[in-house]
């Protein structure tokens, strides 16, 4: 069953914050992959996160296999994150006009790590494209910030 | 020697946190963000365990984790595969790891909140460079800021403060030349010499460097911030990322409070430390 995020999660998982997609393989085994872009659909129980195609293959296949993930959101500054979890809708190459989601994202990404103390140079040399689109429907939220709140399911909000 | 042991020791350093994923029994995956990885020898890493998460919950169901790492320096990335051992209650690396977790807890008044449960053992299993991760750096005319790594002679810089100590004519004079000595040498441009009153249980500084006309006098109870639980515990610690480890403590702090834990936390003032 989808969940809808709140207006104000919307707001953090756009706002150019850390992201990991967690996948696992037919054997259980776990895989990490940072994403490089995302956009919340108008319905906010869906996203589309973007992911460099060259490093993608372990990914790739675990979610050809079962299409489960969990993705985490985290903001660098004051370390506010939040978990998703959901289910592969659709895979696809992004298309070049979605590009500059990736760019947006590289942006505001960088520069929360400049007020953190490190060069902007830095960041901007993570690449982000070719990347590849994943169309994920949501079924759960989780609170994620460091705490004894961690994992705590967040109701969905309007 | 294999890439894990040869990995940069600034991976480890907590600077730019890690991710781990893991899976429950059920076959769903959990990925979440580490503080800190610990190297512990060529071939095991610890996790610290601060609540009984998702991460923890997982592994005991079902040992196997991946994770991701990062040379802060570079950006590099690099992808462990680990296996959950055990948990470790105590001994010398909890003790390193429970010092470090305590300290960032008092100075952010969560003494007794956040501290270490264990120090979770895992086996690599498989590491690896993320290869494509970065693109080629660009023809960029300024110059690289000089690389930390390049390691200055601790030997010349033990005869830097050896020989002006020994010159000093008084007390002050000799702790002026141990920090000017250390600055030189190794580049402490913040730090400070405390001293036990008469009942032990306070400390004051008698030196200062870098930290203006406050730092003279300033005291600490003795188990009380960075600096009281060091000098109670008479170990040395190291924090590579200060910002990064109180901005981590603050963001406890702010769920312990969003979740109704304690009401009254008091965080200490920021304060140097010397370690």
């Amino acid at each position: 069953m989808p969940v809808q995020l709140a207006k104000e999660l919307v707001e953090l998982i756009e706002g150019g914050v850390s992201m990991q997609l967690g996948t696992r393989d037919k054997d259980l085994r776990p895989e990490v992959l940072r994403a490089v872009g995302v956009t919340v659909g108008a319905d906010r129980s869906t996203l589309t996160v973007y992911v460099p195609a060259e490093l993608a293959e372990r990914t790739l296949a675990n979610l050809e296999d079962n299409a489960t993930l969990a993705i985490t959101f985290s903001h660098v500054i004051d370390h506010r994150t939040v978990q998703l979890k959901g289910k592969l809708r659709s895979l696809r190459r992004a298309r070049r006009n979605e590009r500059a989601l990736s760019e947006r994202w590289l942006a505001a990404f960088a520069e929360q790590l400049h007020m953190v103390g490190f060069s902007r140079r830095l960041a901007l040399r993570i690449r982000i494209w070719p990347s590849l689109a994943l169309e994920i429907e949501l079924h759960d939220l989780f609170a994620q910030t460091p705490g004894p709140g961690a994992g705590r399911r967040i109701e969905a909000g309007a | 020697m294999t890439l894990f042991e040869s990995l940069p020791p600034a991976c480890f350093q907590g600077v730019i946190p890690a991710a781990i994923s893991t899976c429950s029994h059920d076959g769903t995956p959990n990925v979440t963000l580490l503080s800190q990885v610990f190297r512990i020898d060529t071939r095991h890493v610890a996790l610290s365990c601060q609540f009984f998460n998702k991460t923890k919950q997982n592994v005991l169901e079902n040992p196997f984790a991946t994770v991701e790492l990062y040379d802060p320096l570079d950006f590099t990335s690099y992808r462990l595969e680990i296996r959950y051992e055990r948990a470790e209650t105590c001994g010398a690396l909890f003790d390193a790891m429970a010092l470090r977790i305590e300290a960032i807890a008092s100075h952010t008044g969560l003494t007794g909140v956040f501290r270490l449960r264990s120090a979770d053992i895992y086996e690599v299993l498989a590491c690896e460079k993320r290869e494509g991760f970065l693109i080629a750096p660009a023809d960029d005319p300024s110059p690289e800021p000089p690389d930390p790594r390049v390691p200055r002679s601790e030997l010349k810089c033990l005869h830097l403060v050896s020989q002006r100590t020994a010159r000093a004519p008084t007390l002050d004079g000799l702790f002026t030349a141990l920090l000017e000595a250390l600055e030189e040498g190794i580049g402490f441009r913040h730090s400070m010499v405390l001293l036990p009153d008469e009942t032990g249980s306070r400390l004051f500084a008698v030196a200062s460097r870098g930290y203006g006309d406050e730092g003279i006098g300033a005291e600490i109870s003795v188990g009380d911030g960075l600096i009281g639980m060091v000098a109670r515990e008479r170990r040395s610690l190291r924090l590579s990322s200060m910002d990064s480890e109180l901005r981590y403590g603050r963001a406890v702090r702010a769920s312990v409070q969003a979740t109704g834990g304690r009401r009254e936390l008091v965080a200490r003032p920021a304060s140097g430390i010397m370690v």
